[in-house]
């Protein structure tokens, strides 16, 4: 297999997962996971030589896909307007299962989730809905595990505050 | 134990890695820190986020952004493709050239046209007006011939 075909191949496996980690990621900026992905794919694919074979493909491409991120909210000064989002604009995947109260639960969490600060966002993001362990998140963020929990500490107790504000049920 | 290595448990009991026994413990020290106490009780009962965003599966969902990605990588690859997708290639790119290149010559082939038809309309007016003289041409060659023979 050639380098392209093995490549094209990490783009079938790799992009529905990651999709989901940016729309999280991204929820409520107005800024497109679609967008962010194809310019991280492409990226990845002009300085992959820069890839060592026995590291994490998709922990590679997170830490590109968030740097594009980063670089996307401080050309929208996104952080300063963050906070005026609605709530509307948070889509939820319709689930015919889920009663009213549930999916309104649904929304504000996502809405929660997206008022946390970058730093603490992401790392909540990783861990929580896309399931990366700490040392996972370290090689994206390249910061300690020890300071990680910290700031997933601080994370959380944030979310668990904003919930708190919203009348969200916590059980 | 220090304040930030409490908080650490903290987020390993909420990441369920602690076992019953090292909860209970926790659960004795912290009694010596309310806020942080307070903290854990908020932060155990948040809800679960895991099944908050689904996995599109379906690799169709995604189909036509993995298209688009998968064709800017054999834009950045450069040649070597197959003789279809060169074609389509070097139209997109040189589409408006050649639109211009092809009125261009249109236009030069139209004007030379428009040129030669100008000059045969001139003519006939001429020769409407000074009809050519057959006797003059006549009278020459005979002049020709009488010179010659001289």
């Amino acid at each position: 297999m050639g380098r392209d075909d093995w490549f094209e191949k990490q783009i079938d496996e790799l992009y529905p997962r990651l999709h989901r980690s940016m729309k999280a990621y991204l929820a409520g900026s107005g800024v497109e996971a679609e967008d962010i992905l194809q310019e991280t794919f492409l990226k990845a694919y002009k300085n992959i030589d820069q890839f060592e074979g026995n590291a994490n493909m998709y922990t590679w491409l997170y830490s590109i896909a968030r740097n594009k991120c980063i670089d996307e909210f401080r050309k929208r000064k996104y952080e300063s307007n963050r906070s005026s989002i609605p709530v509307e604009e948070y889509n939820i995947e319709s689930d015919e299962f889920k009663s009213k109260d549930q999916q309104e639960d649904t929304e504000l969490l996502k809405e929660a989730i997206s008022e946390l600060p970058e730093l603490l966002r992401s790392i909540v993001v990783m861990k929580s809905i896309d399931g990366l362990t700490y040392p996972e998140i370290s090689d994206v963020t390249g910061v300690n595990e020890q300071t990680l929990k910290n700031r997933m500490f601080r994370a959380r107790k944030q979310l668990a505050d904003i919930l708190k504000k919203m009348g969200v049920n916590q059980s | 134990m220090k304040r930030e290595e409490l908080e650490r448990l903290i987020i390993d009991a909420s990441d369920g890695v602690l076992s019953s026994k090292q909860i209970q413990k926790l659960e004795v020290e912290l009694q010596n820190h309310p806020d942080l106490l307070e903290d854990y009780r908020a932060i155990m009962n948040l809800p679960d986020l895991t099944n908050l965003y689904q996995i599109d599966s379906k690799l169709s969902q995604h189909k036509s952004s993995i298209r688009s990605i998968k064709q800017g990588i054999r834009d950045l690859s450069g040649p070597g493709e197959s003789f279809e997708m060169v074609t389509l290639d070097w139209f997109r790119r040189y589409a408006l050239a050649a639109s211009i290149a092809i009125f261009a010559i249109t236009s030069v082939f139209s004007m030379v046209q428009s040129q030669d038809t100008e000059t045969d309309s001139e003519l006939i007016a001429e020769e409407y007006f000074y009809p050519a003289d057959e006797n003059t041409t006549d009278s020459y060659v005979l002049y020709l011939e009488e010179m010659a023979e001289e």
